[in-house]
């Protein structure tokens, strides 16, 4: 929708489901990176991985707010599958992020919530270029401890073909007893996906929000170099 | 007709945080014409953030392309006589050069990877032209309204854009021409975020009217305002908007001489 900030009740412009969404671009013009973090909160998560995971989310937070520009550029989102894809937490700068307390329960429907994260990432990019925000390559960042219990074939087909095309970066990671063979199925080729060290939920946050103050500080022509992350396991 | 004009840089703090020099740089020059005429040239280059020698890919842009401009003007200042193809073989021009200077270093031309933006304004005529990101914004009648004459050119995202150095130069080249203008401003991508609207694609009026009205009114000499608008660039207020490299050349024509 193209709603203009100066003029908030311009006819036509409040409809049922929204009408002051994108205030936020006029509050923050600053170019976005959004980062979608897909998380496998199923039944096996319950306890002290669910546990890690949230304060992962927490440091997350904490770590983007420590640079300005990061906070502002930043766009974070968080989709869950467990009983079903659910959006959990919708776009919005890191500053305004507030991460969420997940449960876990369920089973792993890994290949509906690909498609739900894919279908929600090509809406954001058409949101950005309503509003006329600059914006970086996303990321798509997937966390499971298990094997998708739905079809992922063809998931795993949008994901290499959007990979391919630059569309987004996607990046796969397993957790315990994940099946890292399928999961190597769905990841691009070029970025195979890596198993997380037991719970060390809070080092891999670390690491991903300094990628993206990394991504979110690049100019022109720059090379993205990205710190090895130190919280993958040896035996992946 | 005379012009006045100041021109400025100011690394970013990405750069101070990365030791990496500013790579930004950027000309203003009045041509003499034989023919009587002044004409105002500008350049402004933004060398790319991963190449060995940016800064020298973006002074010699600065360098050169004003004299290729001051040669195609050399017996006669009218820009209609300068055809779009002109333009391009300017730029292709360039690219030999600094493929030429990318051998006698040793290094490989992308080394040099540099955006390039050029305004040439006479009385009555404007010709603007760019390869890659950055903006030129004229302002028709001192008073009148801004007007973005060349938007950032790139792909998708934010950290990609078009190199003189790129294969597909000749194509990337956006040309556009005006009547002649009261003012002129070109400025590299680091200054985007603050003097251009991208939603409803219109040049920031509260940033573009001080720089113009200052360079116009203020009774300093053009190295004072230099030294200030450098010092502008350097600013907190700008700093907190950007983190990357910034040139800004502003030029206005004036009635009494520069």
């Amino acid at each position: 929708m193209n709603q203009n900030a100066q003029t908030p009740f311009e006819e036509g412009s409040v409809t049922p489901a929204s009408g002051f969404e994108t205030i936020e671009f006029a509050e923050n013009p600053e170019p976005r990176c959004a980062c979608l973090l897909v998380l496998d909160t199923s039944g096996s998560m319950q306890g002290p991985p669910i546990a890690a995971l949230n304060l992962g989310l927490r440091s997350f937070k904490d770590e983007l707010l420590s640079d300005p520009l990061a906070a502002k550029r930043v766009d974070v989102a968080v989709l869950t599958f467990g009983d079903s894809p659910e959006l959990v937490a919708d776009f919005t700068d890191a500053a305004n992020f507030s991460p969420p307390d997940l449960r876990a329960g369920g089973l792993t429907p890994m290949g509906a919530a690909i498609w739900e994260a894919l279908r929600r990432l090509t809406a954001r990019k058409e949101t950005y270029r309503t509003n006329g925000i600059a914006y970086y390559r996303p990321w798509v960042f997937l966390i499971t401890d298990g094997e998708p219990t739905d079809d992922y074939q063809a998931a795993a087909k949008s994901v290499r073909e959007g990979e391919e095309r630059g569309a987004f970066s996607f990046y796969g990671v397993g957790v315990g007893e994940a099946n890292m063979t399928k999961l190597a199925e769905i990841a691009p080729p070029n970025r195979p996906p890596v198993k997380l060290d037991g719970l060390r939920f809070r080092d891999l946050f670390v690491w991903l929000s300094k990628s993206m103050r990394t991504v979110s500080h690049s100019v022109i022509g720059q090379t993205i170099a990205l710190d090895p992350p130190g919280w993958t396991s040896t035996q992946a | 007709m005379s012009w006045r004009f100041v021109s400025a840089i100011a690394v970013g703090t990405s750069h101070v945080r990365s030791d990496t020099p500013c790579q930004d740089r950027c000309a203003g020059s009045v041509l003499a014409c034989p023919d009587g005429a002044q004409v105002f040239v500008c350049v402004v280059s933004d060398g790319a953030g991963s190449a060995a020698f940016a800064e020298r890919g973006a002074t010699l842009v600065c360098d050169r392309l004003p004299v290729l401009v001051g040669d195609a003007l050399a017996a006669s200042s009218d820009l209609d006589a300068v055809s779009d193809d002109d333009v391009r073989t300017w730029f292709l021009r360039l690219r030999d050069e600094l493929r030429a200077h990318a051998g006698d270093s040793d290094a490989d031309l992308r080394d040099f990877s540099a955006t390039a933006l050029l305004a040439i304004a006479s009385d009555h005529q404007t010709l603007c032209a760019s390869v890659g990101d950055g903006a030129v914004v004229v302002r028709e009648a001192a008073g009148g309204p801004f007007e973005v004459a060349l938007w950032p050119e790139g792909g998708e995202y934010a950290n990609q854009t078009y190199f003189l150095t790129d294969d597909t130069v000749a194509e990337r080249v956006a040309i556009r021409r005006f009547d002649g203008v009261a003012d002129v401003i070109a400025f590299s991508d680091g200054l985007q975020q603050l003097a251009l609207e991208r939603s409803s694609r219109t040049a920031f009026e509260p940033f573009f009217g001080p720089l113009v009205r200052t360079v116009r009114e203020s009774p300093a000499s053009p190295d004072e305002l230099a030294r200030s608008l450098a010092a502008y660039l350097d600013s907190e207020a700008v700093n907190r908007r950007t983190d990357d490299d910034k040139a800004l050349v502003v030029g206005c024509r004036t009635a009494a001489a520069a």
